[in-house]
C-alpha cells in the first residue's frame, strides 16, 4: 500500500472534483478501510488531501 | 502578494444566485485549497452534510464589502434570501438558523454562473469567523398578490474574501 489516511481523519468524508476514471461515487470519498489506493493517490497527487499521506514503510 | 493586474474575459455573463446551501460549522472539518483562491475540496466529519435552502428565483444574493478602518481590513459577507409562504414551515427553517448562529454556520451560494463561494472560512481565519449575525422579517403581505414569508439575512466578518468551491456539493 502506498498511502494511508491520517488517523484524525478517519471516518470523514470528503467531496471533491470528480475524477477523470470512473467511480460510482464520483466526487464523494468517505475516509475508512473501504477507501483504494487508486483513490488515495487520487487525493494525494491530485486535490493534495491534507488527510493522505504516503506511506514510507511501504518504500 | 504582488499585483498582476486584471484581463477581462468576453462571454456571456448573468449575476444572481440560482441555490443556497448551509451547514453548522461543526460539521466541517477542513476546505483544502488549491490554486489561487479556490477550494477543491471539503471534508466533513461523519454522515453530516450541507442542506439546501430553496426559494423563488431571484430571491437570494451574496455581496461582499471591504472597509478600512485603525489601518485594519473588514470584509463582510451577506447573504439575503427569500423564504416563501410565511408559516410554520418558513418559520421551522429559520428558527433552525437563529439556533445555529451561535454554534457558527458555514454556507455556499452558487451563482448563476455556476460559481460556488464558502462563506464562514477562510485561509487566514479558518473556522473561527463562522458566527453570522442574524436579521429579517416575515410578512403576509397586504394584497392578495404582496409577497408573503420570510426575509433571512446573514452577515459574517472576516478577514479575507471569500475563496470559490470547484468540488461537488456536500448533500
Amino acid at each position: 500500500m502506498k498511502y494511508i489516511i491520517d488517523p484524525k481523519y478517519i471516518g470523514n468524508t470528503v467531496y471533491t472534483i470528480t475524477p477523470t476514471y470512473k467511480r460510482a461515487e464520483g466526487g464523494k470519498f468517505v475516509l475508512d478501510s473501504t477507501l483504494s489506493d487508486k483513490d488515495k493517490g487520487y487525493l494525494y497527487e491530485v486535490i493534495k488531501h491534507e488527510a493522505i499521506k504516503k506511506d514510507e514503510k511501504a518504500d | 502578494m504582488a499585483l498582476a493586474g486584471y484581463t477581462k474575459t468576453c462571454g456571456k455573463t448573468t449575476s444572481g444566485v440560482n441555490s443556497l446551501y448551509l451547514t453548522e460549522k461543526a460539521n466541517v472539518t477542513s476546505f483544502t485549497k488549491g490554486t489561487d483562491r479556490d477550494y477543491t475540496a471539503a471534508t466533513m466529519v461523519a454522515l453530516a452534510v450541507f442542506k439546501k435552502y430553496e426559494f423563488d428565483q431571484d430571491q437570494c444574493e451574496f455581496k461582499e464589502t471591504v472597509a478600512m478602518a485603525n489601518n485594519a481590513v473588514t470584509v463582510t459577507q451577506v447573504i439575503e434570501f427569500h423564504l416563501d409562504k410565511m408559516g410554520k414551515l418558513a418559520a421551522t427553517a429559520v428558527s433552525e438558523i437563529i439556533a445555529a448562529v451561535y454554534c457558527g454556520i458555514i454556507a455556499i451560494p452558487k451563482s448563476t454562473l455556476g460559481t460556488q463561494f464558502v462563506v464562514g472560512y477562510c485561509e487566514e481565519q479558518l473556522k473561527e469567523r463562522a458566527y453570522p449575525t442574524i436579521g429579517g422579517e416575515a410578512t403576509t403581505g397586504k394584497a392578495l398578490g404582496d409577497a408573503s414569508g420570510e426575509t433571512v439575512t446573514l452577515t459574517w466578518t472576516t478577514t479575507e474574501k471569500a475563496y470559490t468551491y470547484s468540488g461537488v456539493i456536500p448533500v
